[in-house]
């Protein structure tokens, strides 16, 4: 018996450059913002960009990509544009609507979303991975072909270095390169120094661990909230973006693999 | 509208089969589930369209749809698409609305509520995508 909708994914990423996973194990750690202000800035940068959201529970790329709605096309679902850069939520086919799904259908429905959207030729594809080592990571993992990698991000604690180091374990074991650590919330600016609320941070200490790249910091942006409420162009401007991307420029871009 | 992008898998998984063999297919048996909402008569022609020039050209298409089954999680009721067409028509205007569950069939938990119980935690045990049943070669 064969699956059809494998080999479309196949044919998908054959018109797709890079995909970069934004993962921590998690939750709650901004790999959404990071994800989608990653897809902005690049987009910003002259790529062709996506941006897929995986996670089926919060419409994670939320704010941002309110109310976009995908368009019809005979070869599937054409995504939404913001900024020029093409953006993918199983949110904007649920109507905002709750999914109670259970792992074997969780999985069916990432394996339904990668093989119905019609990205077209891509540069780059970022993936917002969900918390967590479940499901949708897991066949995100299996199906898409040869990512570049996963960017891990962390928090500065102790605690969070324990759960990202499961992720790190499982990327390990199945043999998926690490891009690097970023860590976010590092630090939060007072007009005279950085307050460290955490001491020195895990980030360092995991790179060093799994023998992986620390890709750098992004401080704690009091502005950042109200910057996505604006919109994607004042949330370029925030802090939080320009640490993201002298993050994009030096680690990420600098070293790319063309194919 | 999607069934020309499923076709196309369905050609290339099939082709690839056949060249592997060094054969040409005869026969192709899919099955589609219900709540995809695939027109038959669109994913025949698309098929065709698509075999020529592939090891699918003299092939003959068999497809069958497949109807759907869900089952509660939370009280055990099995039922199928007749008994939520009354559910389908309240949000979508009409029971043969495009629906989003066309695209993704797990989006059915977003929509539909099991009619005995109302839980929205239910599965689907039948029915759902396409899938290639059957390929015979020669
Ligand atoms: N550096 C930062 N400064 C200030 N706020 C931040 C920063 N990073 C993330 N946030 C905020 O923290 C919240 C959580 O971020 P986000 O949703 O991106 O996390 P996540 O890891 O994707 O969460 P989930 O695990 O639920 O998917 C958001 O409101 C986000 O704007
Ligand atoms: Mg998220
Ligand atoms: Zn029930």
């Amino acid at each position: 018996m064969m699956d059809p909708r494998l080999v479309q994914i196949q044919e998908r990423f054959r018109e797709i450059g890079e995909t970069i996973l934004v993962g921590s194990g998690k939750g709650g750690v901004g790999k959404s913002i990071i994800a989608s202000t990653m897809a902005l800035i690049m987009g910003g940068l002259g790529a062709k960009v996506g941006l897929l959201d995986l996670d089926l529970h919060g419409a994670s790329i939320g704010w941002l990509f309110k109310g976009l709605k995908t368009e019809e096309s005979k070869n599937g679902l054409i995504p939404p544009q913001l900024l020029g850069v093409k953006a993918m939520s199983i949110a904007f086919l649920s109507e905002e609507r709750a999914l109670p799904l259970r792992g074997a259908a969780k999985s069916e429905a990432i394996t339904e979303l990668l093989a119905i959207t019609n990205w077209g030729k891509l540069d780059y594809l970022i993936v917002d991975l969900p918390p967590g080592t479940g499901d949708e990571t897991l066949t995100a993992l299996k199906l898409i072909p040869e990512p570049k990698g996963v960017v891990v991000v962390t928090l500065p604690s102790r605690l969070s270095g324990v759960v990202v180091s499961k992720l790190m374990d499982l990327l390990r074991a199945l043999d998926v390169n690490v891009i690097g650590i970023i860590e976010n919330m590092a630090w939060f600016e007072q007009p005279t120094r950085r307050v460290r609320m955490f001491g020195r941070g895990v980030g360092k200490e995991i790179a060093r661990k799994y023998g992986v790249d620390f890709l750098g910091e992004i401080p704690i942006d009091p502005a950042l909230n109200v910057a996505v409420e604006q919109g994607a162009a004042a949330l370029l401007r925030t802090r939080f973006a320009r640490a993201l991307e002298k993050i994009i420029r030096r680690k990420i871009l600098g070293r790319s693999r063309r194919t | 509208m999607h069934e020309w992008a499923i076709a196309e898998g369905v050609v290339s998984a099939v082709s690839k089969l056949a060249e592997e063999r060094g054969k040409e297919v005869m026969r192709v048996k899919i099955v589609v589930g219900e709540l995809s909402g695939y027109e038959i008569e669109v994913l025949d022609t698309a098929l065709k369209s698509l075999s020529i020039d592939t090891p699918l050209r003299k092939a003959r298409f068999e497809i069958v749809v497949e109807p759907t089954q869900f089952k509660c999680n939370f009280c055990g009721f099995e039922w199928g698409m007749p008994e939520v067409r009354g559910q389908l028509a309240e949000i979508f205007g009409s029971e043969n609305a495009e629906t989003p569950m066309h695209y993704i069939p797990e989006l059915a938990v977003a929509f539909l509520k099991c009619p005995k119980c109302g839980s929205p935690d239910f599965t689907i045990t039948a029915g759902r995508g396409v899938r290639v049943a059957e390929v015979e070669l020669a």
